[in-house]
């Protein structure tokens, strides 16, 4: 009577119109549905079309390129653009030599950083070495604080004034030793600087990683007698492979399109990477070309991607290890325990303290160069009478600096702000989705701007904010333009962190409201977002730090009266008023330091907790 | 009241069959227990009432009110279905205090506080939470957090009170106890209540209305007697009871069951002359009675292992290669390998066809 046999042809569809119709609407009136697709429409057109765009632009003759190109016409197609890029006797200046200056500085600074990262992570979380506590907190700061004023800082240090000309550094001040030019400029410094600035990444997911690494693992192959080498090598580097492949990944990716450093320490020696030529052609109006660049950046960032997903496998970054066991005993390093944390912390003091000391002692000095104490002023930073040192008064007293430290930090707090939001709501729709095609694309969409550069970023607003978006008005010049391209260039970490917390939140707390016949606003304003709080205040926190301390993205957008702190000091370093260039780099790791301890003590969120940032 | 209907109701996820074919009618006022290992559409079946889940296929009624229909693809939403759902994991609003979760429900409905605060002590003193008010889920025991689930659901004065495995969660002494709570709230309130559970003694203990379910389909709809005494098929058999059913391969001769394999016959009581060919055998532990003469319906055997339970024993005993169960009484005599002869209950027997599985006897 109850029993019946199983239905076994295929599901009985809805067959008739009106219930087909009916479903439909059922289907898209769905709130992550409804959404999902709201949120597909505003990524394809601020993410997806500025690309496609930027590669029609390759293809299409410019206007200021007609008399380049013989017997053509403004808007025709032509290879013109990629025949002179790749196959032309310009071919290896213009982008072989950059291409490959790009892929030597990736590679040596992500082999360098993950040996340090490696090797600090092991000491902290398995050894003995006195000191941890303060190691800890200090190792995220090279992280936190902006690359590029280490890289003047780096100059300030190893300056000489053989060779290339100019004024003594430190070192040569101190010790009358000229070190080689390649030490102050090129891919040495570039690396050495980038390595500093990305080695907390891997100590990071490292130590992490390695402790919930399940004791009993390494304790076994104690009991079978094997040493501490044998056991690092052969038990702990494998079962960490995966997170170490994702690390290097992720490290190469994130300089890939670093621009700060370059520019400082490559280009004044025509060393250039791709970053570095993409804004050269920018500067000499010759965007298609430099486009080419950007999509070059592009295309090796989506081969990372795809080689760490297949290779790799983002997901099984951390099956291997278990959540249990014990604490292995720490390791003893004997006598050497002292050296080695006296070391650790010189070294860490070197990469964080060291930095911002040298740009604060520079901007003391009258002349550049010129390291005793008789030297020095504090006219750089209180200095009000405009007839000396060529009228330029000291940054605490020009209203322009303060415009532009108030116009930093409004872009850090909106684009915070915005893409927390932007992540949650993102996060929401993925997760609900999860497994269906709709949120397969946006999640997709989402991370297209990790791909692009900063600068290329920076180079596609550019053109399209010269005319009308859709709905918007030609938004070139306004700082409402500066916090579009912030935010979406910052989307993928935001949607990365607003998915992690929706999806820690059960669908049954979502559904138990729902039971009661609250609304989806309802549910989502009383529910959801106080629920995934920390997540957003999280996203807003490193949103906030990241887009503060950015360079890359803003400095071809900016214009006099959205100008921002990084580019200020961008522009003072290129006409080499060493002074206030530095004193503006100083004020920006005052803000971001300042910043990330105040958030943190507000919101109880760690940075380190959530990686991520910028260059 | 709200009886609630399910016709032909189907769920695929992709292509798999989470629920078949369904059809169950849930009387009103029944304790009604969806029954089933996991996997076997139990949760789906109850999340489709909910309107948590849509159907592929099929009508849901609840109180003559069409809330799905495939057909024309009509959908009540949760909200207005008028039922109220303890999830598994009690789905208490974790940045909201007891008070503010039980209000919830009562705010969404706009009543005024004055109203909402005699409603929820009310609810509160109902199920013995006074004085948690200010508490955050976190600062709850599993049992206090269950009971402040149910006091959400109930404020509202719902008809229809749904449970996916509440007592889930909860450690064996607490759940003993919640279990006659459940039972007299059930009574207390007169609600229909359709409960999730895969823990066989939870729906035995508590039910008017056992569904067992299996891979979707529907194996039994009966009362918990019923279910136990007369199974359905194998499955139900098998699934029911603490310890469980002994099985044997037999074969009817000559009105008689006997097995070659295992040397025992057993003479065929007047209800079972329709059976015939490959049969298997069914009969519960505590219908084998160790006796010390022999009978027709007595076989000899041998002790396996003694398990004495306080209560009572558990005999294992061995009959050549076959295993059977025993519950016998306290003070059974029975040492190991010692040889003891085991008295059949006919009139407790189930007998299923070998092929099919499914109970012979049963109507």
């Amino acid at each position: 009577m109850f029993l019946k046999t199983p239905m076994l042809e295929a599901k009985r569809e809805t067959s008739n119109f009106q219930a087909r119709l009916n479903k439909f609407i059922d289907w898209i009136t769905t709130p992550w549905v409804l959404l999902s697709l709201f949120l597909v429409v505003i990524l394809a057109y601020f993410v997806l079309s500025p690309f496609l765009e930027i590669v029609k632009t390759t293809f299409t003759v410019q206007l200021s390129d007609v008399r380049r190109i013989p017997g053509s016409e403004a808007g025709q197609f032509t290879t013109y653009y990629w025949f002179r890029t790749l196959i032309s006797d310009m071919r290896t200046n213009l982008f072989f030599k950059p291409l490959m200056n790009t892929l030597t500085i990736t590679a040596g600074y992500t082999v360098l950083a993950l040996a340090i990262g490696i090797c600090l992570a092991y000491l902290v979380v398995r050894t003995n070495m006195p000191f941890k506590k303060f190691i800890e907190r200090v190792v995220i700061i090279p992280y936190i604080i902006p690359s590029w004023p280490m890289a003047l800082a780096w100059l300030t240090l190893t300056k000489s004034d053989t060779g290339g000309g100019g004024t003594p550094g430190i070192i040569q001040y101190l010790t009358g030793v000229a070190l080689p030019e390649w030490v102050t400029y090129g891919p040495f410094p570039i690396i050495i600087i980038l390595a500093i600035n990305y080695f907390a990444y891997t100590y990071l997911l490292f130590s992490a990683a390695l402790s919930t690494l399940d004791s009993q693992l390494e304790e076994s192959a104690i009991m079978h007698g094997a040493s501490r080498k044998t056991i690092f090598r052969k038990i702990i580097l494998p079962i960490m492979f995966p997170a170490l492949g994702s690390a290097f990944i992720l490290t190469f990716s994130k300089g890939l399109g670093t621009f700060g450093v370059p520019a400082f320490l490559g280009v004044p020696r025509r060393y250039y990477v791709l970053s570095t030529i993409l804004y050269s052609q920018m500067q000499n109006l010759r965007s298609a070309e430099g486009f080419i660049a950007a999509i070059a950046m592009v295309l090796l960032a989506l081969l990372l991607v795809y080689v760490n997903h297949r290779m790799i496998g983002v997901r099984k970054q951390f099956t291997t290890v278990s959540g249990k066991g014990g604490r292995a005993e720490l390791v003893d390093l004997g006598k050497w325990k002292y050296p080695i944390a006296i070391a650790v912390v010189v070294f860490l003091l070197a990469a964080s303290v060291l930095p911002a000391g040298i740009l604060f002692y520079n901007t003391l000095m009258e002349r550049v160069g010129d390291y005793s104490l008789s030297n020095l002023t504090a006219h750089y930073w209180i200095g009000t009478d405009p007839t000396v040192r060529e009228g330029h008064i000291g940054l605490l007293v020009n209203s322009r600096i303060w415009k532009a430290a108030w116009n930093t930090i409004v872009l850090g707090g909106l684009t915070g702000v915005l893409s927390a939001l932007l992540g949650i709501l993102l996060g929401y729709a993925i997760s609900r989705g999860r497994g269906t095609k709709l949120a397969l694309i946006l999640e997709q969409l989402s991370f297209l701007p990790f791909l692009i550069p900063g600068i290329a970023f920076g180079a596609i607003y550019l053109t399209m904010s010269a005319y009308r978006m859709g709905p918007l008005p030609p938004l070139y010049g306004t700082f409402a333009l500066l916090v579009l391209v912030s935010t979406m260039k910052r989307l993928p970490n935001a949607t990365r962190s607003g998915t992690a917390s929706m999806m820690q939140v059960s669908m049954e707390m979502e559904e138990a409201a729902m039971v009661h016949g609250a609304s989806w606003l309802t549910t989502f304003r009383k529910v959801m977002l106080p629920l995934t709080k920390n997540g957003f205040m999280a996203g807003f926190i490193l949103t906030f730090i990241g887009t503060m301390k950015s360079l890359s993205l803003i400095v071809l957008l900016y214009t006099p009266s959205t100008i921002i702190l990084p580019v200020i000091t961008f522009e003072y370093a290129n006409r080499e008023l060493r002074q206030l260039s530095d004193g503006i780099a100083v004020l920006i790791i005052v803000l971001v330091l300042v910043g990330n301890y105040v958030a943190s003590k507000l919101t109880g969120a760690k940075v380190s907790r959530a990686f991520g940032g910028g260059e | 009241m709200p009886e609630i209907v399910l016709t032909d109701l189907n769920k695929y996820f992709g292509d798999v069959g989470a629920v078949k074919d369904l059809d169950l009618v849930i009387p009103d006022g029944a304790f009604f227990t969806l029954l089933g290992p996991s996997g076997c559409g139990k949760t789906t079946t109850l999340r489709m009432i909910a309107g948590l889940t849509k159907p592929t296929t099929g009508q849901i009624t609840i109180g003559g009110k069409t809330v799905f229909d495939s057909t024309t693809w009509t959908i009540v939403p949760p909200g207005k279905r008028k039922l109220g759902m303890v999830f598994q994991s009690y789905a208490l609003w974790p940045h909201m205090t007891v008070w503010e979760n039980i209000a919830f429900p009562l705010r969404i409905k706009k009543m005024s506080e004055d109203t909402i605060k005699t409603k929820i002590e009310t609810v509160m003193d109902q199920v013995q939470i006074r004085g948690l008010e200010k508490r955050y889920a976190s600062e709850l025991s599993g049992g206090q957090q269950q009971r402040v689930a149910v006091a959400r659901e109930l404020v509202t004065g719902v008809d229809v009170l749904l449970m996916d495995e509440p007592l889930g969660n909860l450690d064996a002494q607490l759940r003993i106890e919640m279990r006659s709570e459940l039972k007299k709230l059930h009574a207390s309130t007169g609600q229909t209540i359709i409960y999730v559970t895969h823990d066989q003694l939870e729906a035995m203990t508590m039910s008017t209305h056992v569904a067992v379910m299996k891979d979707g389909l529907l194996q039994q709809l009966s009362d918990p007697d019923d279910i136990y005494a007369k199974p359905r098929n194998t499955f139900v058999a098998k699934f029911i009871g603490d310890t469980p059913i002994n099985l044997l391969d037999m074969e009817v001769k000559e009105g008689r069951l006997e097995s070659k394999r295992l040397g025992i016959q057993l003479p065929l009581i007047e209800q079972h002359k329709k059976v015939k060919g490959k049969v298997i055998l069914g009969i519960r532990p505590e219908c084998l009675k160790v006796v010390t003469e022999q009978s027709p319906t007595t076989i000899k055997a041998i002790v396996d292992t003694v398990l004495p339970a306080g209560s009572e024993v558990l005999l294992r005993i061995r009959l050549h290669e076959e295993f059977l169960n025993i519950v016998a009484p306290r003070g059974v005599q029975a040492t190991m390998d010692q040889d003891i002869y085991i008295d059949f209950d006919m009139n407790e027997v189930c007998i299923f066809d070998q092929d099919t599985g499914t109970n012979l006897l049963a109507g």
